[in-house]
């Protein structure tokens, strides 16, 4: 193999392992992360500049159209894609995204089979001194970052509690589904009355639901009056047992009845 | 090996030079990296402050917002003085550029670290999941009809999602980041390309940052934040394919013209600007090249292609752009007029719902416009006795000099959000002319220590009036929940009911709501809500009249509405933004107060509307049995 083109087989067998990466499904973000960026926003640009233009360009240029065209190529690969069969799925991405890039890197070889990847800029390092300050301001960034992220996390604006109160579906048709699910970051407990006018249907004086979690309950209509008005369920917190939290109702229609 | 972009650059710094726009070759002043690295860490503690300011607006502490411009002054001045001294390396041009674009996008960033707050976040939101969801482009987007029809920027970010498992809005911010970078590197270039000078580059980019869209508007999840980048890529490989010899720039037209698809396909309005400035690209080249000022080839082809394109895209698949654009076109010209005409008393600048901004805010809003209005005169004497010959700064020079008609825009309601829409596009042109005044004032003075002193304090003057122009005082930090007043509207508790409602109703379920509950449920909870623009019904009524009567009844019926979603927190104040439901619901009620929580609460004394769900502030109603026909 020509020294000539070893970027232009290391982007198509970087763009191949991506897409195998996506054909076999890995599950882990971690892994699959630095290959769909690469697969994404590096490589198919990279190698239709190399083939448009050949691989003889500066730093910044190359920079530019490298992203810019792995931009334009995932815009216009979504189109194709969408008027296949297969549709926008992790399978066909990769796999159109691989074509592209290995398909460009070989017409590049074959447009500029003697020009090899060359800069007119070699980089220079920027000392101790500056690589220092450039991990520090990177340490600094990360820290904002993280900082403001869990700052955000932290701060909910209310201890959200949703009851609700819907028709059964399937198997419970016949009956009517009451709901509660606990948002807050703490456990708590809880008192739910179901009642028909003054009737009270069902009583479940201390359901305890942890942070995140919910509880559901069926209310057979066996018991309901259809002419007695809707169905309503009030939830009480324990530590105010007197004053409705939560309210919804429910008006049977004949359907239901 | 010579090719397109091969003619060597090295030698593309502009120093202290007798002659500005002429290039040195100085290897070691085109590679050193300069202040570069110290400024990244003074950038990076800009961020710092910025993040510590959006961590004490959430917690609603006065000091959020000192903060908050601490961070922005010291994450732009020392850059922008930077820029304007003398020995600056290409190198570090370019990287004070990249690291102040990126600043600026990681403030945004900060802003919602955790999902997407901004409202036309939600719109985009919503198209990107109908992909996922489906594996196909073009589903109907009750909230922005046209969304789903330039599906550019959902397209990279399902592309992202799927390659790597992210969510919509990881993926997005990654994107956008690229974008960003795009955006930046493209603005240098161009400068550098049209001017030959980095040092005019780097300001001119600098400057460009200052336009009130770059902060949030540009950096926002919403196609226009990826066509802009793209556009100015092309601007840049066209500018180089008028200056490469003939037998070689068949490549550079290929990159535009894939680009122009790109656009066309991501963003109507950057598509058109894009086809109006290489129509006038083109016409200025045809007369230059007449009157013999230039030899430059034509870009006809171009502007004839991206026609081709947007024609074709608009007549086969989005033609209810048009019937979107043009009512904001032709309010804005009537509104013009009736200014004119003294028909109207104008828009009062510096007011927003919550009163009149600080004196300190107006004043550096309108010294910001004075700054701007007094470089340009400069910065075209300079362009005059240097660049006239040169077409593509004829191009710049016009959008710069359209920049003060739209200040006359701002003084309408009508017309405002098109006035600032267009500083994207309009600063390409204002800061290449202001980074021309600059190179003159360079040249005058040698731009001593106090100049550049003054420079520096300018240049942060324009970029905070920008920020200000861009952004409401309460909706520039995270504050604390207010009523009606976009992203800082959006909270756990509404994301919770939205989520809710796609678990346990299902999704595309036809439901109204405020403005708010509308993109939550619209987005979050994959519901059919109802919208003016794709269901031609006002809603407001149902919610802000105190009993349900038979207009309303009738919307219900002819919107097929099941569900409303009520949010009681609006009977607690007046709305930031102006509006709870719609804009036209003041029509309904006047904003003297807020709206009675009896008139909300209406709903549960109705027979056969089921109050389905609670949780505390919002509440559902299930209103199918009125609204099927009696």
């Amino acid at each position: 193999m020509s020294r000539r083109c070893v970027d232009l087989v290391c982007v198509s067998a970087l763009a191949a392992i991506a897409a195998g990466l996506a054909l076999l499904n890995v599950s882990s973000v971690l892994v699959r992360l630095p290959f769909a960026l690469l697969l994404l926003f590096v490589l198919p640009g990279y190698a239709l500049t190399a083939a448009i233009l050949g691989r003889a360009l500066m730093n910044l240029e190359r920079l530019l159209l490298t992203l810019g065209l792995s931009l334009v190529s995932a815009i216009l690969s979504g189109l194709v894609l969408n008027w296949s069969p297969w549709g926008l799925r992790a399978e066909t991405w990769a796999s159109l995204l691989a074509i592209i890039t290995i398909g460009a890197s070989f017409l590049a070889f074959v447009r500029w089979p003697a020009m090899a990847a060359t800069s007119a800029q070699p980089l220079a390092r920027p000392g101790i001194v500056g690589s220092l300050l450039f991990g520090l301001a990177a340490v600094v960034v990360v820290g904002a970052t993280i900082l403001a992220s869990n700052i955000a996390a932290r701060i909910p604006s209310t201890k959200v509690t949703q009851l609700w109160m819907l028709p059964g579906q399937g198997p419970d048709s016949g009956a009517i589904q009451v709901g509660i699910r606990n948002e807050s970051s703490t456990s708590a407990t809880f008192r739910l009355q179901i009642q028909q006018g003054n009737t009270i249907l069902d009583e479940l004086p201390a359901i305890v639901i942890s942070a995140g979690g919910t509880f559901q309950t069926l209310v057979t209509l066996d018991r309901i009056q259809p002419s007695a008005g809707p169905i309503e369920a009030f939830l009480y917190r324990a530590d105010a047992p007197g004053i409705p939290y939560r309210h919804v109702l429910f008006w049977l229609t004949p359907q239901e009845q | 090996m010579s090719n397109a972009l091969g003619y060597v650059r090295a030698n593309t710094m502009s120093r202290d030079d007798a002659s500005p726009l002429a290039m040195h070759a100085d290897a070691a002043a085109v590679q050193g990296w300069g202040w570069l690295p110290a400024l990244s860490l003074v950038a990076a503690l800009g961020v710092l402050a910025v993040a510590l300011a959006d961590n004490s607006a959430r917690m609603n502490a006065p000091m959020a917002e000192p903060l908050f411009w601490i961070g922005l002054v010291v994450l732009f001045a020392p850059i922008a003085a930077r820029l304007a001294m003398p020995g600056l390396t290409r190198r570090e041009s370019i990287g004070l550029v990249v690291i102040l674009g990126l600043g600026l996008y990681l403030v945004k960033v900060l802003y919602s670290p955790l999902g997407f707050t901004l409202f036309d976040e939600f719109l985009h939101w919503r198209t990107a999941d109908d992909i996922v969801q489906s594996s196909h482009l073009f589903h109907e987007n009750p909230m922005l009809p046209v969304s789903p029809l330039y599906p550019g920027l959902e397209n990279a970010t399902n592309a992202l999602m799927s390659l790597s498992g992210l969510t919509i809005f990881q993926a997005g911010v990654i994107v956008l980041g690229v974008a960003r970078l795009v955006m930046v590197l493209a603005l240098y270039l161009s400068y550098e390309e049209v001017s030959q000078s980095s040092r005019v580059a780097g300001i001119g980019a600098a400057l460009y940052m200052a336009n009130p869209n770059f902060l949030f508007f540009d950096a926002q999840f919403a196609y226009e934040s990826l066509a802009l980048p793209l556009t100015l890529m092309i601007l840049f490989v066209l500018a180089r394919w008028q200056r490469t010899p003939m037998g070689r720039r068949a490549g550079l037209g290929l990159i535009a013209a894939l680009g122009v698809l790109a656009v066309v396909v991501t963003h109507h309005v950057t598509a058109y600007m894009l086809t109006a400035i290489l129509i006038v690209w083109a016409a200025i080249g045809i007369a230059y090249k007449k009157r013999q000022w230039s030899d430059e080839p034509s870009l006809v082809w171009i502007a004839l292609w991206a026609i081709a394109a947007n024609l074709t895209w608009l007549l086969g698949v989005s033609s209810i752009t048009i019937g979107y654009l043009a009512p904001h076109v032709s309010d804005s010209v009537q509104a013009m007029l009736r200014l004119i005409a003294g028909e109207d008393t104008g828009r009062k600048l510096f007011q927003s719902s919550t009163g009149q901004a600080s004196l300190l805010e107006r004043v550096t809003g309108l010294a910001s416009v004075a700054l701007t209005m007094l470089g340009l005169p400069f910065g075209l004497l300079q362009w005059w006795r240097q660049q006239r010959d040169n077409v593509v700064s004829v191009l710049l020079v016009l959008g710069a000099l359209t920049y003060p008609a739209t200040l006359a825009m701002r003084l309408t309601d009508a017309s405002w959000e098109i006035a600032a829409r267009s500083a994207s596009f309009l600063f390409i042109g204002v800061a290449y002319v202001l980074a021309l005044a600059v190179e003159r004032l360079r040249l005058r003075s040698g731009l001593l220590w106090p100049t550049r002193l003054v420079f520096a304090s300018c240049a942060a003057v324009i970029f905070a009036g920008g920020v200000i122009a861009g952004h409401s005082p309460w909706s520039r930090l995270p504050w604390p929940f207010a009523v009606g007043a976009e992203s800082r509207s959006i909270e756990p508790q509404g994301v919770a009911a939205a989520e809710w409602a796609r678990t346990f109703l299902g999704p595309d379920n036809r439901m109204a709501a405020d403005r708010t509950n509308t993109s939550l449920m619209g987005s979050y909870g994959e519901q059919r809500v109802i919208t003016d623009l794709v269901d031609k019904v006002s809603i407001s009524g149902i919610f802000l009249s105190p009993q349900l009567d038979n207009d309303e009844l009738s919307i219900l019926r002819q919107a097929r509405i099941r569900y409303l979603v009520v949010d009681r927190r609006v009977s607690s104040a007046l709305p930031l933004g102006g509006q709870y439901y719609e804009k036209w619901e003041r029509l309904i009620v006047p904003y003297t107060k807020p709206i009675d929580l009896a008139t909300l609460d209406k709903f549960v004394r109705i027979r056969d509307v089921n109050r389905v769900f609670d949780s505390g502030d919002i509440t559902i109603y299930d209103v199918g049995a009125l609204a099927r026909e009696p």
